[in-house]
């Protein structure tokens, strides 16, 4: 089971890890794939609308696995950008971490450019009671400002060929889980046709918000979640449930916390 | 929509109408029915499921105006070339 935790509480071994992956995810051309899937869909229902969170929990999970080819025990970290507000931030921005990207990815990023959210309208929309109040204002403006404050590549469709991406959208499905885990058996609402509980999501017709409603299902936890871990340190060893495969083999449990369906985890399957 | 034209803060927006027969003979006519150019220079956008627009490279600020979008656009451009050059002198200092 894997923990996404905050990038500050990356050792220095996962931080050199992560980049290295990062950087041979480019030279693969992965990077540029997702970006590419990401600019293609984005006026198609995966944003402003009930899909957005599922979809990119499913698009951030598949990335995180191609991560995962390249070192197993990697998981994607988050970016709080409501505690990590400053564009001087030197464990953030500077060159032994995801500054070094702007000039060599070519990003044009323009840091501050724009609002941040604060850490009290995070708390605000964590109250929301329902899905449908909860999702339109998590999506905007909690993860639109991110997105123009680092300016460049991060402000346009192709977003996700910034790493920023991966981590700022980690947060935001941080956000939902913490808020799914206080909101037992909320109902999904769809906020349109074809945006079910159980409708396809766009580019991965055999997925649907149904199948990644429960993240332990999909084999990672977060860090806050820290006294659960134990107990699924506990369920794995009296159980035999090894968590995601990554060579893309699914496996599935029952999340009782969630109060929700088992999930499944995704498998992907790419030429070597 | 209707065609139209504005200046803000020293650009020019126009909302100019396609050539919708156009399209159709070259088979693109998903194009939107109106172009969205600043300073002469075609500016792209779409439309989100709930109806209102987005820009291609300012993709996060939504709103259901196309001029207004491209008025909020201009500003956010400049806010960031201003940021970029206050970094890039920081940096030669």
């Amino acid at each position: 089971m894997g923990v996404r935790k905050n990038y500050r509480n990356l050792t220095d071994v996962e931080r050199d890890r992560f980049l290295q992956a990062l950087l041979n995810l480019k030279s693969t051309g992965i990077i540029d794939e997702f970006a590419q899937m990401h600019a293609q869909h984005f006026f198609m229902g995966i944003h402003r609308s009930s899909h957005f969170l599922p979809w990119h929990r499913e698009m951030l999970l598949r990335f995180e696995q191609e991560l995962q080819i390249f070192h197993p025990d990697i998981t994607i970290p988050y970016w709080d950008s409501t505690v990590d507000n400053n564009q001087n931030d030197p464990l953030f921005w500077n060159n032994n971490f995801l500054g070094q990207f702007n000039s060599l990815w070519r990003l044009r990023r323009a840091l501050g450019s724009g609002l941040l959210s604060t850490a009290q309208a995070v708390d605000t929309n964590q109250n929301r009671s329902t899905y449908g109040t909860f999702w339109p204002e998590l999506e905007n403006p909690i993860h639109n400002r991110p997105h123009n404050w680092v300016g460049g590549v991060m402000a346009d469709l192709a977003s996700p060929g910034d790493p920023v991406f991966y981590l700022h959208h980690c947060w935001i499905d941080m956000l939902w889980a913490k808020w799914q885990l206080a909101h037992p058996g909320v109902a999904f609402e769809s906020s349109g046709a074809n945006l079910g509980l159980n409708d396809p999501l766009m580019e991965w017709p055999d997925r649907t918000p149904a199948n990644v409603l429960n993240h332990h299902a999909l084999g990672y936890t977060y860090d806050f979640e820290a006294p659960r871990i134990e107990g699924v340190a506990a369920f794995q060893a009296n159980t035999g449930f090894l968590g995601v495969n990554i060579n893309g083999t699914p496996s599935s449990w029952i999340d009782t916390d969630l109060g929700m369906m088992a999930g499944t985890s995704p498998s992907i399957s790419r030429q070597e | 929509m209707e065609p139209e034209q504005q200046d803000y803060k020293a650009h020019h927006i126009e909302l100019r109408a396609r050539d919708i027969g156009k399209l159709r003979t070259f088979e693109v006519a998903q194009e939107p029915e109106f172009e969205l150019l600043i300073d002469d220079k075609p500016i792209r956008y779409g439309q989100l499921p709930d109806g209102s627009y987005a820009l291609y490279e300012y993709a996060y600020d939504w709103t259901d105006n196309l001029i207004d979008l491209a008025k909020k656009f201009i500003d956010y451009r400049d806010s960031a070339d201003n940021t970029r050059r206050e970094i890039k002198a920081g940096e030669e200092n």
